[in-house]
């Protein structure tokens, strides 16, 4: 097998404490399953109270890549906060980026306490379509309801659009080796939702 | 009146000056202002520039006819002891009261006879030695919690902190003891165009005053002299005695007054108000007689209400006389004159006396 | 199963770098490991602690980094194979001990693994740790890869029994929480049983035990001449070579591809970073002119090139050295492949564009208007309530007092998070060691009140001495004591206040308050979620000298809400008065935790429910009572 695009670098991008690290372990462990090599670089610690963090998942068929994927070189960038895509797109975006991003803000501090000012989603939207060619927006919940394993649910999303050339199979494989028999069914159900939701755009 | 300054003017103007009397109207309006022992401070700005603590503090400027026109329709007639009806000297006729009281009990026969009579729900007052030296904000329902707040303590308390928490609470008529400028801040709450509970409070019972001590020097005096839990009493006989009489419950200690000079809190050199002239009823002492207590009846209602306190035997009351009438005018006027000297001290301008905006005529009285 | 306990040989999993630096100490048939948590290099002894019963094998929580090694040395000393896992700062910690085990030499293999964090991403400070194995005549390996975290781990065993000395590997952030592939090996059976013999002192003829401790590092050079860890590729007999260590090995990869340059440049890698194979290098820098150095964080493998460089002048000739010296790379940060690439293409004169100028304008312009993230305290934490009591005792008490502050989840207290409250951040145990300074001055006229703030982990870590010390010399300081149940900031492992072990089963519990009352201090004891009383106390005992402690007891809430149901917190928009005095957006601007928000469009306060952690504190400071906390 072979990648169209050797490597293939995968961003997923959150606030702290949205799973982006258990996001990023189940789309790592479903790919070492193809035989990919599988490099996943992240930011732990201090980031994880609040801060913005990033999942840097590259595949190769080659050869162990390094942690970091290098300026503009992006190839997917999975959102689970709307800011923090875009922030991610302006470091490692380039025009042929993919886009699949969670409208659903958190607020920052700074906001929260007036010092900055949130910008309208739409806008955020906007404005990384400017930056890339295909953006697309899945919703996590049901208007006035909370949304429930988001980060698995993206990566249902992920698992669905076909662009990393892993099976869905895969990836449940993965679920059901990563999570404990208490959380999977949840996450199973959001991992399917995220998939469905993908598909019917 | 709406004064257009808010926390940070406060802190500069009043809190930063010294000349914060510990009253306790600007704080439980808002998280910002927080008081501990006789301690005030903003801990941290909100950002506001208007509000209502600037408006309600005591020693932010305060038009003294003005308000004087708002609590009792005229301009006081008396320049030295404020607007009344009558001065007198009475007594609580239950001995129990009396007994307890520090002078004559007429403040807690009075407040226990509004409860009971039902003019109101509760009484804001301050236990003094309440485990310590520091007294304690009490909401009394009944009488027995009134009378447990007797005695006179020389140390300026929050009671206005107290108040502010319970009418958040409470829709019905309360009762408020206070002190000069506590009544003065209790007042600027009433008239003020924000909007708070202090409309709630019917009864107003202020204390004669001459200074209040701070806390802490005053605590760190005594308590290298006396185990503190076992202060019963605290009393300053008059003159010539010259004296702070302490008794614990192991016996009673003397000290010289001039010891507690050092201890007076700055702002009390620039108090104007020695009878507290905004009450309903103001209630002192009277020089010589341990059992009675001097009585101002400032307004309508609080007449009413001593009237009714007299035929149902609750309190007796006799004339002041002459000497004794002349005497505390004479001690209101000095408070008043020392309380100018200081003002133009710090300001350096006989025109500008801080927070009292008085008129050309009545400044050069005091002058 | 963990992932660690795998018994699969020749299977490739995936791995983070510190479980395969773990697996490889498994691999080795470790007996007995030892930390104190510190990131990046918690999760290795914490996986290790996952599967020890099922190994048979010691796994311990250390109360500090330096009682760790000396707990791993003495299992060593008897024969057995140690692991001690630490951060950069932990290795400051434990010098002492290492300049002189390093001199009575090791038994049973000692491996210790230090975590550096370039660009400090969870530290207070940035080192380079790799410093110490020169500074103490030690062997010291630097993986690249994942693979080589777990190789290079379960050689090291075997070379530090060889040699007789501790060995160190140095592990950076990118690589110890980095995952990728890794091949397992066999888990070998353990039969090893522990007896101490002889004798390991040190301070007796040192002069001679240095020079035999020169002497064993050669022998660990000699070993490094031929290993597995070394390797060079690219052009061979290439006149541009690049040298590098750790990291540094799939960044230049990746950017001489990036430049094209695979055909024209080699790459020599050191893996056995000190001491240097010596021949090793020469041997493949015959027909280099020029070199460029890729390391983390500071130039140690460019100095002491640079030193082989002229002790071999004559069979070398002249190479010319580029790196942080000749600032073509940074002394400090983190590096990336774009850093090396725009060194490469710098020195090679080629250019190197990550993207296309006008379109990298636009996302900087854009990424200006994005508002800013600060981590912050989670929702619910305990210090968030304790750093505003302790922000109103100073105020109230007026005489400019302020914080001394140590590490753990409360550092974020030197900025908004905990209202700016920490004035001083250095390392662990300096806020009381500061303060019990501050403490001191008083005969020069130095009236401001110190208040030194430290977490229970660093309480036990080393706080105690600055606290005896406050005691012994009559300092005038408050300490106030965080205890939330665990050593946060880097997971929650216990210590010795929580009452389990690295395994999870039950442990003496030493209490805080009770070695604050042997010390002879006072000491209180208050939940911090009760503000209004916390306030009182700390302005209280702020008012005399001497030395007060206060222990603020409340358990992370990240950890309770987790253990408990959720109660269902919200605002009553009737009560919310917002904007307008009393209240002026108190709890969603100043309280400031995450959970709140501030609705623009209804100017009232809102709870955002996925966040909140239902804590109930914002309910009790709410001047209107608006707050709502409805149980189960």
């Amino acid at each position: 097998m072979a990648l169209e695009k050797d490597p293939l670098n995968l961003i997923i991008t959150g606030v702290g404490g949205q799973g982006n690290v258990l996001a990023s372990h189940i789309v790592a462990s479903a790919g070492i399953r193809e035989g990919l090599y599988v490099t996943v670089g992240e930011t732990y610690g201090a980031s994880q109270r609040g801060g913005a963090v990033m999942s840097h998942v590259r595949f190769s068929f080659q050869a162990q890549c390094s942690p970091l994927i290098p300026e503009g070189q992006a190839d997917i960038v999975v959102g689970l906060e709307p800011v923090e895509a875009l922030r991610i797109i302006t470091d490692f975006g380039n025009p042929k980026t993919k886009v699949i991003v969670s409208p659903r803000p958190v607020y920052p501090v700074w906001v929260l306490s007036g010092q900055a000012k949130y910008p309208p989603v739409e806008e955020v939207l906007g404005k990384l379509g400017e930056l890339v060619d295909e953006v697309q927006v899945v919703e996590t919940a049901e208007e006035g309801e909370v949304p429930m394993a988001a980060n698995v649910l993206m990566m249902g999303a992920l698992a669905g659009s076909g662009l990393v050339p892993i099976p869905i199979g895969s990836f449940e494989e993965a679920m059901r080796e990563i999570l404990s028999p208490r959380d999977l069914e949840t996450n199973l159900r959001a991992f399917r939702k995220g998939v469905e939701a993908i598909r019917t755009g | 009146m709406k004064a257009g300054k808010g926390s940070l003017e406060l802190e500069k103007e009043v809190l930063n000056e010294g000349l914060c009397t510990s009253c306790g109207a600007c704080v439980e309006i808002c998280p910002y202002i927080k008081v501990v022992k006789d301690r005030v401070a903003v801990i941290e700005p909100c950002g506001l520039a208007e509000g209502k603590c600037y408006d309600f503090c005591p020693r932010t400027p305060t038009d003294i006819a003005a308000l004087d026109r708002r609590i009792f329709g005229q301009e006081r007639p008396d320049s030295s002891l404020g607007s009344y009806i009558s001065i007198e000297m009475a007594q609580a006729r239950d001995n129990k009261i009396r007994s307890r009281a520090q002078y004559g009990g007429v403040v807690s026969a009075l407040m226990t006879y509004a409860m009971d009579l039902g003019e109101i729900g509760a009484a804001v007052l301050t236990r003094p030695f309440d485990g310590g030296l520091m007294p304690t904000s009490v909401v009394a329902e009944e009488s027995s919690q009134v009378l447990g707040c007797a005695t006179s303590n020389y140390i300026a308390s929050a009671t206005l902190a107290g108040m502010n928490k319970v009418i958040k609470q409470r829709r019905d008529a309360i009762g408020v003891v206070g002190l000069p400028c506590q009544i003065l801040a209790l007042r600027k709450m009433q008239v003020s165009e924000h909007e708070n509970g202090a409309m709630g409070v019917k009864l107003v019972i202020g204390l004669f005053c001459t200074w209040a001590l701070s806390y802490k020097e005053f605590y760190r005096f005594l308590r290298g002299r006396l185990d503190l839990s076992l202060i019963k009493r605290l009393d300053i006989p008059p003159p010539p005695a010259n004296i702070l009489v302490v008794d614990t419950e192991t016996g009673t200690m003397e000290f010289p007054l001039e010891d507690m000079r050092g201890f007076i809190k700055p702002t009390c050199g620039i108090c104007f108000d020695m009878t507290s002239e905004f009450a309903d009823i103001s209630v002192g002492m009277v020089e010589g007689m341990d059992d009675w207590n001097t009585l101002m009846i400032r307004t309508p209602e609080a007449e009413r209400l001593i009237e009714k306190a007299r035929q149902d035997g609750i309190i007796e009351t006799r004339p002041l006389d002459e000497a004794r009438l002349t005497h505390l005018r004479e001690a209101s006027l000095q408070k008043k004159r020392r309380a100018i000297d200081d003002l133009v001290k710090r300001t350096g301008d006989e025109r500008n006396l801080l927070y009292l905006l008085l008129s050309e005529e009545e400044r050069r009285k005091f002058l | 199963m963990s992932i660690l306990a795998i018994d699969q040989p020749g299977r490739s999993v995936l791995m983070m770098g510190n479980e395969a630096i773990a697996r490889g100490a498994l691999e080795a048939g470790v007996d007995f490991s030892t930390a104190y948590p510190g990131t990046p290099s918690s999760e290795i002894i914490e996986s290790l602690a996952r599967v020890a019963e099922h190994f048979g094998f010691y796994a311990e929580w250390s109360t500090n980094e330096m009682v760790a090694l000396e707990a791993a040395a003495a299992a060593s000393l008897s024969g057995l194979r140690a692991i001690v896992a630490m951060k950069q700062n932990g290795v400051n910690v434990c010098s002492d001990f290492l300049l002189t085990v390093n001199l009575t030499g090791t038994k049973g293999g000692l491996v210790f693994v230090v975590g550096d964090d370039p660009s400090a991403i969870s530290s207070s400070n940035e080192q380079d740790s790799r410093n110490f194995a020169r500074f103490a005549d030690l062997p010291l390996l630097e993986p690249a890869t994942f693979q080589e975290a777990k190789d290079m781990t379960r050689w090291a065993f075997e070379l530090s029994e060889r040699v007789g000395l501790p060995c160190m590997i140095r592990s950076v952030t990118r690589l110890s929480h980095s995952r990728g592939n890794v091949k397992l090996a066999e888990i070998p059976q353990r039969s090893r049983s522990a007896r101490f013999e002889g004798s390991y002192i040190a301070g007796v003829f040192v002069p001679i035990k240095h020079a035999e401790l020169h002497q064993k590092l050669e022998q660990a050079r000699e070993e490094f001449e031929g290993s597995e860890f070394n390797w060079y590729v690219g052009r061979e007999g290439a006149r541009f070579v690049i040298v590098t260590s750790g990291s540094g090995w799939l960044y230049s990869r990746e950017a001489v591809a990036a430049l094209g340059l695979d055909g024209e440049v080699g790459i020599l890698k050191i893996g056995t970073t000190w001491p240097l194979p010596e021949s090793f290098i020469v041997d493949h820098l015959r027909q280099a002119t020029e070199l460029l150095i890729v390391e983390e964080v500071d130039p140690f493998l460019e100095q002491n090139i640079k030193i082989l460089l002229a002790e071999q002048a004559k069979t070398l000739g002249p190479i010319e050295v580029y790196g942080a010296r000749s600032g073509h790379l940074p002394a400090f940060g983190d590096i990336n492949q774009d850093k090396v690439a725009r060194a490469l293409a710098d020195i090679r004169g080629l250019e190197y564009r990550a993207r296309d100028e006008q379109y990298a304008q636009r996302a900087s312009e854009l990424a200006l208007t994005l508002p800013p993230r600060m981590p912050t305290f989670c929702p619910g934490c305990p210090h968030r309530a304790s750093l505003w009591a302790i922000k109103a005792a100073l105020k109230l008490d007026g005489r400019d007092g302020f914080v001394a502050g140590d590490i753990g989840c409360y550092s974020l207290g030197v900025g908004p998070a905990g209202f700016w409250q920490l004035k001083t951040l250095h390392c662990m145990g300096a806020g009381i060691g500061l303060a019990n300074g501050f403490g001191k001055l008083g005969q020069f006229a130095f009236d401001q009140p110190v208040v030194a703030v430290c977490g229970d982990s660093t309480f036990f870590h080393a706080a105690i001495p600055g606290l005896i010390n406050a005691r012994f010399n009559n300092s005038n300081v408050l300490m106030v004591v965080l205890d939330n149940g665990g050593t946060a900031m880097t997971g929650f492992q216990p210590h010795p206040g929580s009452g389990t072990d690295a395994l999870g089963r039950p442990a003496p519990v030493v209490e805080i308050e009770e070695i604050c009352k042997a010390i002879g201090v006072e000491v209180r004891v208050r939940d911090p979620f009760e503000v209004d009383r916390a306030i009182e106390d700390l302005y209280d005992m702020l008012q005399d000298g001497g030395v007060k402690v206060m222990v603020f007891r409340r358990k992370c809430f990240l950890i309770e809400s987790r253990e408990k149901a959720k109660p269902k917190v919200f605002v009553d928009p009737e009560k919310c008065i917002g904007d307008e005095c009393g209240c002026a957006r108190f709890c969603s601007r100043v309280f400031n935790c995450p959970g709140i928000i501030w609705d623009q469009d209804a100017e009232k306060a809102k709870i955002d429910e996925v966040v909140c952690t239902g804590c109930g504190v914002c309910a009790t400071l709410c001047p209107q009572g608006a707050i709502v906390v409805e149980e189960g």
